[in-house]
């Protein structure tokens, strides 16, 4: 129990820190706001929507994270 | 509330065709990705290496679509938030959890903690649930269209 009170204490104060990071750097608030909104072709849309929906791209997905096991959704 | 979203829910969100609520969360920067998710869903669509099925369907759209497609995954907006190393390797390091995760799904959980963040994804993982459940974590399976 007071093992796993440690390592809890372990994880907030890492979590802690890299909020302070972030505040500083801005890092997880982008400073820079694109205001335009770029306009995507709707071939490139089309094609995006079927891959996403016709099961094209999680058996890619699949495919990478079997050669590499770093990149697969466990 | 923030969202880190997979690789498969940012291309919907950059292509402006997932639901608008997403869209106009990644408009107020309220979007993360993770670098690992980045990198599989460039290397899904554009890996001359291994030249997997769908980066041949890639290179055979016509040259101003695999272009634009292109442009798309180069050029990420501003407003889509990929926390670095730095932010997210010490979190990845004090993660103590039941069962050990891979690079990407520690990646994600960090990212998470650090900016209160819930996750989204389009497929279910596992581990990845669990170790969410842990840390409570929000973690919702959903497809980028509805």
């Amino acid at each position: 129990m007071a093992i796993e009170h440690v390592k809890q204490a372990e994880l907030e104060t890492a979590i802690e820190r890299a909020r302070v990071r972030a505040a500083k750097t801005g890092e997880l608030r982008p400073g820079v706001r694109d205001t335009s909104v770029t306009t995507i072709p709707d071939a490139v849309a089309d094609f995006v929507e079927q891959i996403l929906t016709d099961g094209t791209y999680a058996r890619e997905v699949e495919r990478i994270g079997k050669e590499d096991p770093d990149l697969a959704n466990i | 509330m923030p969202t880190v979203v997979d690789d498969a829910t940012l291309l919907a969100i950059l292509t402006r065709r997932a639901v608008p609520a997403l869209v106009m969360a990644a408009d107020a920067g309220d979007v993360l990705c993770t670098g690992s998710w980045y990198y599989r869903l460039h290397r899904a669509l554009h890996d001359q290496a291994s030249a997997g099925s769908l980066s041949v369907m890639a290179a055979d759209l016509p040259s101003a679509t695999r272009a634009a497609l292109f442009t798309v995954l180069d050029d990420l907006p501003v407003q889509i938030v990929v926390p670095g190393p730095r932010l997210l390797v010490p979190v990845m390091g004090a993660l103590r959890i039941r069962r050990r995760v891979n690079f990407l799904t520690a990646e994600a959980l960090a990212a998470a903690l650090i900016s209160g963040a819930t996750i989204r994804v389009t497929v279910d993982a596992p581990l990845l649930r669990e170790a969410c459940i842990e840390l409570n974590i929000g973690f919702e399976v959903l497809t980028p269209f509805a």
